[in-house]
């Protein structure tokens, strides 16, 4: 607190830092000075020694001053801090701080009602109006604050209102229930969900608009209709709901559908239609012939046909076409094609004539204007035929075997008695030699002319028969 | 300003202009409680005959306890004076301006002083180092470290 002093004070008690009477007098033990508290500590805390004779000096050598120093200086008059705003007040200083508490009328006081935090001076603390303090409503009873009663007032809840239809004053709080049996608050029609645009008081609606009105008087119609048009709609609504089902379903055939298609190749032809009208690689003059076959596979065969398929046996055959690098001279055909003429109907006799006129080319090899189970019947008949052939092929081959091992066998039979009776004879002459070579033979030289001797001797000695053994 | 500065300021010019300067001190202006000019002039037999010299206070919050920054005028056709404590940009190297102030100090004390130390001077010359430290020097006094190594002024 900064004192303003009435007289100047005596020069010896003002210290000699802040110019001014001491406040709270301290003395320096070691140089006994005397300075206020508060400067000398500061001055302290900037250089640790005594302002005036520069000696050292520390916090624990200031001792509180001589009573008689603190007396005198807590004993000059001053004048109240409020002087600027009023206050005549003088006192000696150490009471001032009393009579600002608690006696200034000028002094900073907080609300003496405690409902709000506003600060004032003291004087005018009693006749304070506070805005915040909190008064009843008159009406409700409710404690609302000053500032905001005006605001209350208008929706409190027990305030007397007016019914705008009727000018029947009722509290604020009873007015919905009001206005539900307000005979003149202006209404709609009941009926204007379907479409009546009649409005007006209450009464009048009953008394007046009921009869009258066209819809009113339809009334079950509408009901009726607005119950079996949400049945429709919950209906539709199942409807539409089964025919997603169905699409997905659809989508998952025609998805399936596609990769049988895809599976199926060439053999897929929709329904009727028999031709397999995108093979180009037929001949055009069989395309109407394999096409009209299909439909009838026998009135067309002697026409197609007649230029008799058999004369061509050799060379054309209905196996042919599933061997399109095949040798067509083989023997196997022949019994094939034989048998193939017991071929029952569904093998079509054209296939025959096409193949005659494809043995050249490399086609497909099966007939692609017949339905898939009719190529397969026919196919099974060809590898069935094919199997017999090669039975039959088999069997005449052991017979043929057989003979000719027979005759073979007695060929080499005759052959090795011819070789005996060469032996034979070979060694009648190696005899007759060798007698002549050891003696014996000297007479027999004389029947020789220096050629290889005979073997007569040997015959003759032994006796044996001359034929050869068989 | 705290107030117990300015109230300690207050009272200084209060005893200023009720009882006047010494003699060869002469305020120039105090407006306000931040910076002070006054003139000093060396009086009777001195190297500084005739001459007159601006002293400038700057005070801060924390005057009296820290020390003003005292420093001579050196704009405006004003100079400072050729001392070998004087720097050529008013600066002065005086130890109660820096460590060895004391509170009890006050403007006229400091004023004094200044001018007993020109009047002792023996010899008109600039501190040894004065081209370096106007160089650098920082533009409040207060901030150079001066060494005081000359007890004779």
């Amino acid at each position: 607190m900064l004192f303003n002093y009435v007289a100047e004070p005596n020069s010896n008690l003002l210290c000699c830092i802040c110019r001014m009477p001491f406040i709270e007098p301290a003395t320096t033990r070691t140089c006994s000075h005397t300075f206020c508290r508060d400067c000398i500590v500061e001055a302290i805390g900037h250089a640790r020694q005594c302002p005036v004779d520069r000696s050292a000096l520390y916090i624990e050598d200031l001792l509180p001053a001589n009573s008689i120093i603190r007396s005198l200086v807590d004993e000059l008059i001053v004048e109240c801090i409020h002087r600027a705003s009023g206050c005549p007040h003088t006192c000696q200083r150490q009471l001032l701080t009393a009579h600002v508490m608690d006696v200034c009328p000028f002094s900073s006081v907080a609300c003496p009602k405690g409902e709000c935090d506003q600060i004032l001076a003291r004087r005018d603390a009693e006749s304070h109006s506070c805005p915040h303090t909190r008064v009843p409503c008159e009406l409700c009873g409710v404690k609302i604050q000053l500032d905001d009663l005006k605001n209350h007032i208008r929706e409190c809840t027990d305030a007397i209102v007016t019914c705008e239809f009727c000018s029947l004053e009722l509290s604020r709080s009873e007015l919905p229930a009001h206005d539900i049996v307000c005979p003149e608050a202006i209404i709609s029609c009941p009926q204007s969900s379907n479409g009546c645009s009649w409005t007006g008081s209450r009464t009048t609606l009953t008394s007046l608009h009921i009869p009258s009105c066209p819809y009113e008087a339809i009334k079950g119609f509408f009901a009726a209709n607005a119950t079996k048009l949400e049945r429709l709609i919950e209906e539709n609504l199942l409807l539409r709901h089964k025919i997603d089902l169905l699409e997905s379903h659809l989508q998952n055939t025609k998805r399936e559908l596609q990769s049988a298609k895809t599976a199926l190749g060439p053999w897929y032809r929709s329904d009727g239609v028999y031709a397999y009208s995108t093979s180009s690689d037929l001949a055009p003059d069989l395309q109407p012939a394999s096409a009209s076959t299909s439909a009838h596979p026998f009135s067309l065969a002697s026409d197609v046909s007649a230029p008799s398929p058999f004369d061509h046996a050799p060379l054309q055959d209905a196996l042919a076409a599933y061997f399109p690098s095949g040798t067509p001279n083989d023997p196997g055909y022949r019994p094939a094609h034989a048998r193939r003429q017991t071929l029952p109907a569904g093998w079509d006799p054209a296939n025959n004539a096409r193949a005659s006129t494809q043995l050249t080319q490399t086609v497909a090899p099966l007939n692609l204007s017949t339905t898939l189970e009719g190529a397969l019947v026919g196919v099974r008949e060809s590898v069935v035929a094919l199997s017999g052939a090669v039975d039959s092929l088999g069997r005449r081959n052991d017979i043929a075997l057989t003979n000719e091992a027979l005759r073979l066998n007695e060929e080499v039979m005759s052959l090795r008695a011819n070789m005996h009776g060469l032996r034979m004879q070979v060694h009648t002459i190696m005899m007759d030699r060798n007698a002549q070579v050891t003696g014996r033979g000297g007479e027999n030289m004389s029947n020789t002319d220096g050629a290889w001797p005979m073997p007569v001797h040997r015959f003759f000695n032994s006796g044996a028969p001359s034929i050869t053994k068989l | 300003m705290a107030s117990i500065a300015s109230r300690r300021l207050a009272k200084e010019l209060a005893e200023i202009k009720s009882e006047g300067c010494p003699v060869g001190i002469n305020l120039v202006k105090a407006d306000d409680f931040a910076t002070w000019w006054f003139t000093i002039e060396v009086m009777g037999e001195s190297l500084y005959e005739s001459e007159v010299h601006t002293l400038q206070f700057r005070f801060d919050a924390q005057y009296p306890i820290s020390s003003p920054a005292v420093q001579f005028v050196v704009t405006g056709g004003r100079e400072a004076p050729v001392h070998p404590h004087v720097y050529s940009n008013g600066h002065i190297c005086a130890s109660i301006l820096g460590n060895e102030w004391s509170p009890v100090l006050s403007v006229i004390a400091v004023c004094v002083t200044l001018q007993s130390m020109l009047a002792s001077c023996k010899k008109k010359e600039r501190p040894v180092d004065n081209d370096r430290y106007v160089k650098n020097a920082p533009e409040n006094p207060k901030r150079t470290q001066f060494e005081y190594h000359d007890d004779t002024v």
